[in-house]
């Protein structure tokens, strides 16, 4: 643990303290400032309403994707793996199409956030192991391991997504 | 006793009561620090007011991630610079030389002498602050990178060479 060298009292001259009543007169005038200040605990903010607008587009996708895939799970013969894998699959398709509405209010921010590059590599990442797992289960036989696994890396596809969003959000 | 953090939340619902008592608790320690970047007091009461009335304003943005002074000075430290910043005025101070020619050598443990006041004087804010943040009110590298608003590592080195800087003027001055 690193020791701190110096005892306040010792490094401060008087001459870095307040004169005497400095403390009640400055706030005096912080009260009477933040007493006329109005809505001080809401402040539009646009940035945050685009994104948090974006981000009701993006769910309503997603919803509107699990609802419909889920539709004709109940009136379809395929085997339920299979099912539950397309309607993963749409569901996250309907998910990344929404993500540019979202991205696309920050395209004048120059600065780039280098999680958000992190994420986006782990996506293109998850995005070939998917595609590489549908091939697989193409060409050879399919089994019930390999279709939860499928399932499995769209749900992780999600979760990526959700928190580049997040991300977005937080961004200063 | 009611932790700091509840005073917070308090205060984020609109309690000016409990704001007062975050003002107690952190004037003297924010007025002292901003003290030392100008000999005007009445310029330093107005980045303290500034700072507090910006604190407010924004403090339903404060996550509890860190502590509330490290975010108070943070802002101060904003209020300051962007003072100086304006009509490119200048900390009345900022004559540093430049330390590059100092060398890279650890330097042996750090005494600080009273004498070193003066020479801290002389250097630019930042460093002068990060060297107060750190050895006078007990900051962490961490603490000190989010109020400076510099990497950690950096604020590092520029303490390594605030203290190299402050104890080779003074062994100057001894020998003379």
């Amino acid at each position: 643990m690193k020791k701190h060298n110096l005892k306040p009292e010792s490094f401060y001259t008087s001459d870095s303290y307040p004169s005497d009543g400095a403390k009640d007169k400055m706030w005096r005038n912080i009260n009477n400032e933040i007493q006329s200040g109005k809505n001080f605990g809401f402040q539009f903010d646009f940035r945050n309403f685009a994104i948090g607008f974006g981000a009701a587009i993006v769910v309503f996708f997603f919803f509107t994707g699990v609802y419909f895939s889920a539709e004709k799970i109940l009136s379809n013969d395929k085997p339920q793996n299979l099912i539950l894998s397309e309607t993963y699959s749409r569901a996250v398709d309907n998910f990344e199409r929404a993500l540019p509405v979202v991205l696309e209010e920050k395209k004048s921010e120059t600065e780039v956030d280098e999680l958000i590059n992190v994420r986006r590599e782990e996506l293109d990442t998850l995005t070939s192991a998917i595609q590489m797992l549908k091939t697989e289960i193409k060409s050879s036989s399919s089994s019930d391991i390999k279709y939860q696994r499928l399932i499995d890396l769209y749900r992780m596809k999600m979760k990526i997504i959700d928190s580049i969003l997040e991300l977005e959000a937080k961004r200063k | 006793m009611i932790s700091e953090n509840s005073v917070i939340r308090k205060v984020q619902r609109g309690n000016i009561k409990a704001y007062k008592k975050l003002y107690d608790l952190h004037f003297l320690k924010l007025y002292r620090f901003l003290s030392q970047f100008s000999k005007d007091h009445d310029l330093v009461e107005d980045w303290v007011q500034n700072a507090f009335i910006k604190a407010y304003e924004n403090i339903h943005h404060f996550g509890f991630r860190s502590k509330f002074s490290t975010w108070l000075f943070s802002i101060a430290m904003n209020e300051m610079r962007s003072f100086y910043r304006t009509d490119n005025r200048r900390s009345e101070y900022h004559v540093e030389k430049d330390a590059s020619e100092l060398g890279d050598e650890v330097i042996p443990d750090f005494i600080w002498q009273h004498d070193m006041n003066i020479y801290l004087s002389e250097l630019d804010d930042e460093k002068r602050a990060i060297f107060i943040l750190f050895e006078v009110e007990g900051y962490s590298h961490k603490e000190i990178a989010d109020i400076i608003g510099l990497p950690e590592n950096l604020c590092r080195s520029k303490l390594h060479r605030t203290k190299k800087i402050l104890k080779q003027k003074w062994l100057e001055n001894e020998k003379a």
